[in-house]
């Protein structure tokens, strides 16, 4: 009797507007990729296949921040065609850089960006936002890049059945469990505490500061973020910089919510 | 009575006393911490590690099981403990203070931890005593430490005395010289008022630090008593093996807390903050009979905007 082969799991990757790392990431993952390709098909990677499928895809990755008409018409494609769908990095899941026109003139922004070099493509840029803004979206993993050994979680769940939780706590948590010496304690400027971990608190243990390339707790607390540094007597328009950098929208939503009370 | 160690006999009585053990010791390279010794000059002894001992005896993150999830009759093995015998030497009284308060929870009859118990029989515990505090952000002098270890060491200048806390301290100072003294007790800045929290949990106090706290999680992680952990199923690319493991938690993330559902008890700043000190302050001593605390000042010291639960509690009238 012939074994009825197994149905792949349909996976693929798209991008939006942003530097494509996060795709890379995936690629990346190329020790382990061998051994998941019996269980799952790529049949979407632009970047290393010349024929891609269009869907339906039982799993979608999506990198990028919705930065244009075309992005937005994308992604709303997409999703038609996705039973599950990933934000990957951290465009997509907090906006990242690309959000921080929202710190500035936006139009003033976008007429620098996107007429200094006329395209023959009409970019039409809209708002930079991070994908659930327009879409539901079934995960999310932050990071920039994103942790390869998270995308390798959530296709594992995903094959099993099983709902990847999220992870909620600091970087200072895992920093802490490495017994790292604190970098706020070395009079270095280190974002740790505001910032979701699920990094292994990479940065930190390297000694270079965390700028919360995963987003910030969702119970961050900006306000006692912005007195601590301040009362460590670092310059705190940098800082408001270094936050932003990634999380431009999370930081004037805190703003507007403290102006309020 | 005690006995005497001249200071320069140090290194021969450690490497005595550890032969064919694991010695650790706090260590200074960047910051202090208890570290297993390559080398016996590497000890130091000014100052307390701001990360307690814990880990020697619960790690961090562990493996529990190995899953073999192909095999139906065998998909779980549990996974053996390779501890070596160790001695922790250069551990204050809170340390110890701490294994004694975990005891009641890992060596528990029904409960009980195998590979806390392997550690714990298989460690030697050589204290030394605090002069002066060595933060100050201690306050052990309020929490009534017993005199936990089996061996403690006072420094007096060029030679150190040693009480022995247990038959098996006594055993391995027998040849040492005697010596009338008695250990001073340790006097610290910072004082807890001890009381009996159970009518202040509506107290307006306990609000004091939810404009500071930072939800980071660094006073449990940090805390010589907190053990609560995570328990994870990792599989491999197979989807067949894998194993699953341990990892510290901390009641001050909102996971912790989150059941079926998805609804979370414990969400804001003050019910995360007051379940941290009813626990080390109220229900460990109500089914215990000792305070969790053991007043090492570390969750205090360790917290980026210093919050203080001792300036609170001392507050509740």
């Amino acid at each position: 009797m012939v074994k009825q082969k197994e149905k792949k799991l349909r996976v693929g990757v798209h991008s939006l507007t942003g530097c494509a790392g996060c795709q890379l990431s995936i690629y990346f993952i190329e020790d382990i990729l061998l051994d998941l390709l019996d269980k799952i098909e790529l049949i979407a990677a632009p970047m290393i296949k010349g024929a891609n499928i269009d869907g339906p895809y039982d799993i979608l990755f999506v990198e990028g921040s919705v930065s244009s008409q075309g992005d937005l018409e994308n992604l709303k494609k997409w999703r038609e065609e996705a039973k599950i769908l990933v934000s990957l990095g951290a465009c997509a899941t907090h906006g990242c850089m690309q959000s921080m026109k929202h710190m500035m003139d936006e139009k003033q922004v976008e007429q620098t960006v996107y007429n200094k070099f006329p395209s023959e493509k009409n970019l039409q840029p809209i708002t930079a936002v991070p994908l659930h803004n327009y879409i539901d979206v079934e995960f999310l993993i932050p990071g920039c890049p994103p942790s390869k050994d998270e995308i390798v979680q959530i296709l594992k769940h995903v094959l099993q059945g099983r709902i990847l939780r999220v992870y909620d706590k600091a970087v200072c948590h895992a920093c802490s469990l490495k017994e790292n010496y604190c970098l706020l304690d070395q009079g270095i400027e280190c974002l740790g505490p505001l910032c979701n971990g699920g990094c292994q608190a990479l940065c930190p243990s390297f000694n270079h500061p965390c700028t919360g390339c995963r987003g910030w707790l969702d119970d961050a607390n900006i306000g006692s973020g912005k007195k601590l540094l301040e009362e460590k007597g670092f310059n705190i328009d940098m800082l408001v910089k270094r936050m932003t950098k990634y999380n431009a929208l999370q930081f004037l939503e805190h703003e507007k919510k403290a102006k309020e009370k | 009575m005690g006995k005497v160690l001249e200071k320069k006999r140090l290194k021969e009585f450690l490497s005595s006393v550890s032969k064919g053990a694991e010695l650790i010791a706090p260590v200074k390279s960047d910051t202090l911490r208890f570290e297993i010794i390559k080398d016996f000059d590497d000890i130091c002894l000014e100052g307390r590690p701001l990360f307690p001992v814990k880990k020697f005896f619960s790690p961090a993150r562990h493996d529990i099981f190995k899953l073999n999830l192909a095999d139906k009759n065998k998909a779980f093995e549990e996974v053996k403990n390779k501890i070596k015998p160790r001695v922790i030497f250069g551990g204050r009284l809170c340390d110890f203070n701490g294994l004694l308060r975990l005891d009641k929870l890992f060596l528990a009859k029904e409960f009980q931890d195998e590979y806390y118990k392997e550690a714990r029989e298989k460690t030697l515990l050589i204290g030394i005593n605090c002069v002066p505090a060595p933060s100050k952000y201690c306050f052990c002098e309020s929490m009534n430490l017993d005199k936990y270890y089996d061996l403690f060491f006072h420094d007096l200048g060029d030679k150190y005395y040693i009480e022995a806390g247990s038959p098996k301290g006594e055993s391995l100072i027998l040849k040492l010289e005697d010596y009338d003294f008695s250990i001073p007790a340790i006097k610290c800045k910072k004082h807890l008022e001890k009381k009996d929290l159970s009518g202040f949990y509506d107290s307006p106090a306990w609000k004091d630090g939810s404009k500071k706290c930072l939800n980071c999680g660094k006073c449990t992680a940090h805390c010589t008593t907190c053990l609560c952990f995570d328990v994870i199923d990792e599989v491999d690319a197979d989807l067949k093996k894998g194993k699953r493991f341990k990892e510290w938690d901390s009641c001050q993330f909102t996971n912790f807390t989150q059941v079926a559902g998805g609804f979370v008890f414990r969400k804001d700043y003050v019910a995360k903050f007051k379940h941290r000190i009813y626990h080390k302050l109220q229900y460990f001593r109500e089914r215990f009979g000792m305070d969790m605390c053991t007043g090492c000042g570390r969750c205090i010291e360790s917290c980026p905007r210093l919050i203080d639960f001792t300036e609170t509690v001392n507050k509740l009238k």
